[in-house]
């Protein structure tokens, strides 16, 4: 076969590619045309920002973080002096009253969340149909209107007066405004109580790994609850015991105007934790069923053909593929709840952004607040995909 | 059918009947299995006899009839159902082995929390049957990095791990490829030999005609012939039993 | 294997097949179903069992809500408001343009390319027979009664009412002497000041400090016609005189004519200071009018002015609160009917151009020329409907209407709308800039994306709203709306990027391989076969984040913007009047919201279903 001239100009073809032709210059001319770009834009918006912000005197300053707050916040700190607050404190009270609604919130979105989706499986049509109504509700319309709906709706229908108060054994009083419980205060003698009870936990740890190593060895039922419970229970009755009652317990009473004593959560706090809770679980739910659902069906007939009992099948077989496939966007909507707390707002809850707005109304340093704002909220963000990351990775799935 | 043999039959099935909705799926089936007997099911697909014999761990219910396995007679009783499965081993074609446990782990499981065994017996146990299946050195590996024929023999070893008196077969090889197709029957000769009684649903009429003590022919929901290989190959007595064979063979 | 066989082991079956049979009767049908589905085991017996009892009590107090008591007023006589916000009165007809024109495009579209199964058509009929079923029922009913407090030291009020010729009319007066008259809950329509009363008074009897029985009220009740003269029966002019001895009968008069009419009530002890006592008036077959001033200025032109009293009363909702519970027959006249009749001339309307548009598009979805301009309808009208809402500075056919008027669902469809254009292309190039080999681009676009998502929307608008105008002075004059356009879409489209991103990662790197090898430069490689691939692949994500978008519109209304939450916020806070009605006009919202958004998940699901979006099934 002839090949003419081609070796020719292979050989002479890296020394005259002109620079604008080289994929080399290419990528590193388009990135650096890019960042300039990137950079000019920046620079122009933030040096027009400065510049507006000096016209109209509003120029950045975070040192409005100690000025005195001077707004009052109804939420969690029963002591709270506006006068004598920074809005720095005031802010850590408001990421404070956050994290108390994303802290339950998770946890009961969760609960309910995997409830609702085993419910969607279920083999009872009433329960299945209900679950699947639910979470179609819940998903389809947006949270704003159900916080708005029980907030203004249904709030309504509890009692205005504090006189009228619902009375519940406990007791507890439901009214428009708060539902006051007693307080549980512990006494002196408490770390007697605790300190047996934290024993008798590790004590029961300790019997739980003892009883997995004796079902190793014998392969009888490990009964790991069966042990724990009482080991458990014991103790911490003994400390209940020498502690001589280690709680005491503030009844609410109902004064002229309001409660005195006893502990409360406000109308806005319990909304926006219902609301959240309601809103998340629908889509938790449906993380939780599809990832049921994708565990193959022949999983589980191969573990009834061995002879497993069906929560046998269930723990053993079908949850630890199922949880590979839910943890990734289960992650997502504890990211969306932390998130959606923010709307807190729209009810009056004094949550991080709403003190984070009071600030800005007041001083008029929207941009620096701004800044706060998204630090917290990115570093709320980063926290939980962080957790959320590393319990994905030690369940990833081994194949060739 | 009449029985020269006088032992006593470990599978018998009477005038079983099962419907899916409205589709009668299997009709009138009368069959009866004896210990250490080799039985493949041949049929076209759709014929019920996959539906057959995922009657008899009832991994389907069968409506009508009665199928008593090893004295017991299956029932609503979660009890029986329990007792049976544990004494009927099955090999699925999709293998169905547990991705996130180790070969090991996917052989032991059943043996400890179902049989109740101590995990060394259950693990040293295995590993005797990874031996006997001849994939020994694969047993710490996780399913999704073994062969299909490898998996599917490790599915064989987990079914033999609860000691079971009868093994299922149902379709072992079709989801395999041609090389892994023998490894795989070699497997199950050996436990035929070795005295196993087999239910085989299989299109491997190789091994039919070499293993089968008896083959059983469906179609459209019923029985349409038994007999032995050398009957049922040679001479076949059934219009379509006729028919069949001739598309195939 | 067991070894010797017999020849008599062989068993051959009858040549002919045995027929199918029926399964047994408990397995199948309803029956079957039911055992299957509800009783399968005990366990799921009694799960059945409680779950009835507490889902029957549930609905039951829904219905029974909704029917004896909820009050939909708020709902039907604020739907402009609900539909199209604060937008300008005398242009609400662009509005409505743009309505007919979308509803007619879908029907076009919905017939050249979708598939109407006859499910819709029956709905759609049923519907209308519903509406027009109602109405004439529904003005079959009586009125409920209206209710007014007469009290001491006060003139009472005198009820001005619109009344049709025939109508019969009663009224009584009924003293309230003792605790128990006092305590029953009246049943129909109480005049708002009146409640407030007799709810301070009801409770004040009850504790002691008001005592009913020194009653010494004398009232009279009379009728009269807008020129002042009485109206008579047999002769004599139709009134009641009640003393402390004697409450009157109950008198009823047929309406001579239609028109205005003054029911007066004198206390005629009026110089009298020592008087003490309440007592109801109460009237029965009045209709209460809707509170709107354009309505009413409408019936004053077609009626003459209304008669003037020293403390007059108009009968109009907007004075009155129903209390009690109503039947199943006033629900229908009183709830049902009017949202109907406020609606029935658009829903036929509609329906009209829906089916014409259908019929067009079934009769020319095989000629290419009809499904192009269907196309170039849906494209064009973008800019037509920003044109026809916005209007054109100056001009005095279309004057300008501010888009901060716009609200309502409009302004949600809008923001939506504008939020879908805008974030996907916009989310697209984030997500290639991600999955760039240039290190400097993926960093700045992976930086943009998780800052975005890392924070809520809520701080997204709050930026747009107080730090976007410091950004360019250019920018301050920037309408809010249009701002909260910009939000919306920065946020979208992180998210979006995110899904897209899903997509690209699973197109195999054999597809790109192709595409170099067939000479393809990067763009053509991307436009041609990556991202059809991509976005074919992840189309239920991107429709779940278009519901998303959807949802989260309703966020403007927390920094001010009149959108569905933020009207109906206008609604419950700016009419008194509705402030007790809350939970109906949100129901009524949520459902609008789920209504649109199930529908897109829906056709999301099908989309799915369909295999149109999966590589693998293309295969």
């Amino acid at each position: 076969m002839a090949q003419p001239q081609s070796t020719g100009l292979k050989q002479s073809a890296p020394a005259s590619v002109p620079f604008w032709r080289d994929i080399r210059f290419i990528q590193i001319f388009l990135q650096v045309a890019f960042l300039i770009s990137v950079i000019g834009l920046g620079y122009l918006l933030i040096h027009n920002l400065l510049v507006n912000l000096e016209r109209s005197g509003l120029m950045i300053n975070f040192s409005v973080l100690n000025r005195p707050f001077g707004a009052e916040i109804a939420e969690g700190q029963a002591d709270f002096d506006p006068a004598s607050t920074s809005n720095l404190r005031a802010l850590l009270v408001g990421l404070q009253n956050t994290l108390r609604v994303v802290g339950i919130g998770l946890v009961g979105a969760t609960v309910l969340g995997v409830l609702a989706g085993i419910g969607q499986l279920s083999t009872n049509w009433l329960l299945r149909t209900t679950t699947n109504a639910y979470t179609e509700l819940f998903r389809n319309t947006p949270l704003l209107v159900q916080l708005y709906f029980i907030y203004r709706g249904l709030r309504g229908t509890m009692p205005d007066r504090i006189a009228d108060s619902y009375q519940l054994p406990g007791p507890i009083y439901i009214n428009r405004r708060a539902v006051n419980f007693p307080l549980i205060q512990t006494t002196d003698t408490a770390w007697i109580f605790f300190g047996l009870a934290a024993l008798g936990l590790v004590l029961g740890i300790g019997l739980w790994i003892w009883r997995l190593r004796v079902q190793e060895r014998t392969g009888q039922p490990a009964n790991t609850l069966r042990w724990f419970t009482p080991a458990f229970l014991l103790l911490a009755a003994l400390g209940w015991i020498a502690a001589g009652g280690p709680f005491t317990v503030e009844n609410p009473q109902l004064e002229r105007f309001n409660f005195v004593g006893g502990d409360r959560l406000s109308a806005e706090y319990i909304t926006l934790t219902i609301g959240l809770i309601l809103y998340t679980a629908a889509f938790i739910a449906d993380i939780v069923r599809a990832g049921i659902q994708a565990v193959p069906h022949g999983q589980i007939e191969a573990a009834r053909a061995q002879g497993f009992t069906s929560s046998q099948t269930l723990r053993l077989i079908v949850l630890p593929q199922a949880l590979r496939l839910i943890i990734p966007p289960l992650g997502n909507q504890y990211l969306n709840l932390a998130k959606n707390s923010s709307l807190g707002i729209a009810i009056g809850f004094f949550d991080i952004y709403s003190v984070a707005n009071v600030i800005s109304n007041q001083t008029g340093q929207s941009v620096a607040v701004f800044v706060v704002m998204m630090g917290i909220y990115l570093s709320m963000s980063l926290v939980i995909s962080a957790v959320m990351n590393l319990v994905n990775y030690s369940m990833r799935l081994r194949s060739r | 059918m009449a029985q020269s043999n006088s032992n006593e039959p470990i599978i018998v099935c009477r005038d079983v009947n099962k419907w899916f909705g409205n589709f009668h799926v299997l009709k009138d089936i009368n069959v009866e299995i004896y210990p250490q007997e080799v039985v493949v099911i041949i049929g076209p697909s759709g014929s019920g006899k996959s539906t057959f014999i995922r009657c008899i761990n009832r991994l389907e219910e069968h409506q009508e009839g009665q199928i008593i396995v090893d004295g017991i007679e299956l029932s609503h009783d979660v009890r029986n159902i329990a007792a049976i499965r544990s004494e009927i081993g099955m090999v699925f074609q999709q293998f169905n082995l547990f991705p996130h446990l180790t070969v090991l782990h996917n052989i032991s499981l059943a043996p400890r929390y179902v049989r109740r065994q101590p995990r060394r017996d259950a693990e040293q146990y295995a590993l005797q049957l990874l031996d006997r299946v001849g994939i020994p050195e694969q047993a710490r590996k996780y399913p999704g990095q073994l062969s299909g024929g490898q998996q599917q023999r490790v599915a064989i070893a987990r079914a033999l791990a609860m000691q079971p008196k009868i093994m299922l077969f149902d379709e072992p090889t079709s989801a395999l490829d041609p090389e892994m197709i023998k490894e795989v029957l070699d497997v199950m000769k050996e436990l035929a030999q070795s005295g196993m009684t087999m239910l085989v649903v299989t299109h491997e009429m190789g091994f039919a005609r070499e293993v089968a003590d008896r083959i059983v022919f469906f179609d459209e929901g019923r029985i349409v012939e038994v007999g032995t290989p050398e009957h049922f190959f040679t001479a076949p007595q059934h219009d379509r039993t006729k028919l069949f064979l001739s598309q195939i063979l | 294997m067991r070894g010797e066989y017999h020849s008599s082991d062989h068993y051959v079956a009858p040549p002919e097949p045995p027929t199918s049979r029926r399964p047994p009767v408990a397995t199948v049908g309803p029956l079957g179903w039911v055992r299957a589905n509800l009783f399968s085991s005990p366990i799921n017996s009694i799960a059945t069992i409680v779950m009835a009892i507490i889902l029957g009590g549930l609905l039951w107090l829904a219905l029974d809500w909704s029917i004896r008591s909820a009050q939909w007023g708020v709902v039907f006589n604020n739907l402009r408001l609900i539909t199209s916000g604060l937008y300008t009165r005398s242009e609400i007809w662009r509005v409505e343009l743009i309505g007919a024109l979308l509803v007619m495009l879908t029907g076009l579209s919905l017939g050249i390319w979708g598939y109407v199964s006859r499910g819709v058509f029956l709905t759609v009929a049923v519907s209308l027979a519903v509406i027009l079923g109602v109405l004439l029922i529904g003005a079959r009913i009586g009125e409920p009664t209206l209710y007014m407090l007469a009290e001491p030291e006060r003139t009472p009020a005198s009820l001005v009412f619109l009344g049709t010729q025939g109508d019969e009319v009663s009224f009584e007066i009924e003293p309230l002497t003792d605790l128990e008259a006092i305590n029953a809950r009246p049943l129909g329509y109480i005049e708002n000041q009146s409640r407030t009363d007799w709810s301070t008074r009801a409770r004040e009897a009850r504790d002691g400090t008001l005592d009913l029985g020194a009653y010494n009220l004398h009232l009279t009740a009379a009728l009269f016609r807008p020129d002042g003269s009485p109206v008579t029966r047999d002769g004599a002019p139709v009134r009641i005189a009640a003393t402390p001895d004697d409450a009157g009968s109950t008198q009823t008069v047929e309406l001579p004519r239609t028109g205005w009419y003054k029911l007066e009530v004198v206390r005629d002890d009026e110089a009298n200071d020592e008087n003490a006592g309440y007592a109801w008036v109460k009237v029965r077959g009045v209709e209460l009018l809707p509170s709107q001033s354009e309505l009413l200025a409408a019936r004053e032109v077609e009626y003459g002015p209304r008669p003037t009293a020293a403390r007059a009363l108009l009968a109009e909702e907007a004075a009155y609160r129903y209390e009690g519970t109503r039947t199943f027959a006033e629900f229908i006249s009183l709830q049902v009917a009017p949202f109907l009749s406020t609606i029935a001339l658009e829903a036929v309307v509609g329906t009209a151009l829906f089916l014409n548009g259908w019929v067009i598009g079934i009769l020319g979805r095989r000629e290419r020329r009809v499904r192009r301009t269907t196309l170039a309808a849906w494209v064009l009208s973008v800019p037509v409907i920003l044109l026809l809402l916005g209007g054109i500075e100056g001009s005095r056919a279309l004057p300008a209407v501010p888009s901060i008027q716009w609200g309502g669902l409009l302004l949600t469809m809008l923001l939506t709308v504008v939020g879908i254009a805008a974030s996907f292309p916009l989310g697209v190039a984030l997500a290639l800039g991600r999955r760039s080999d240039l290190p400097v681009i993926k960093l700045v676009c992976t930086l943009f994306i998780e800052t975005i998502r890392g924070v809520p929307l809520i701080t997204i608008l709050f930026m747009a709203k107080l730090i976007v105008p410091f950004f360019w002075v250019g920018l301050s004059d920037l309408d809010m709306t249009v701002r909260m356009m910009i939000g919306v879409t920065l946020f979208s489209a992180a998210y979006l990027a995110e899904n897209v991103r899903g997509g690209l990662q699973i197109i195999p790197h054999g597809q790109i391989e192709a595409a170099r090898a067939l000479g393809m430069n990067p763009l053509l490689m991307t436009t041609l076969i990556v991202l059809p691939q991509a976005l074919r692949a992840v189309i239920p994500a991107i429709v779940g984040q278009f519901i998303s978008l959807f949802k989260d519109t309703s966020l403007v209304a927390v920094v001010g913007l009149f959108e569905l939450v933020g009207i109906v916020d206008i609604i419950v806070s700016g009419q008194p009047i509705y402030r007790p009605y809350q939970r109906e006009a949100y129901i009524f919202i949520a459902l609008i919201y789920f209504v649109i958004s199930y529908a897109m998940s829906d056709v999301s699901r099908r989309l799915e279903a369909s295999g149109a979006g999966s590589v693998h099934a293309r295969r």
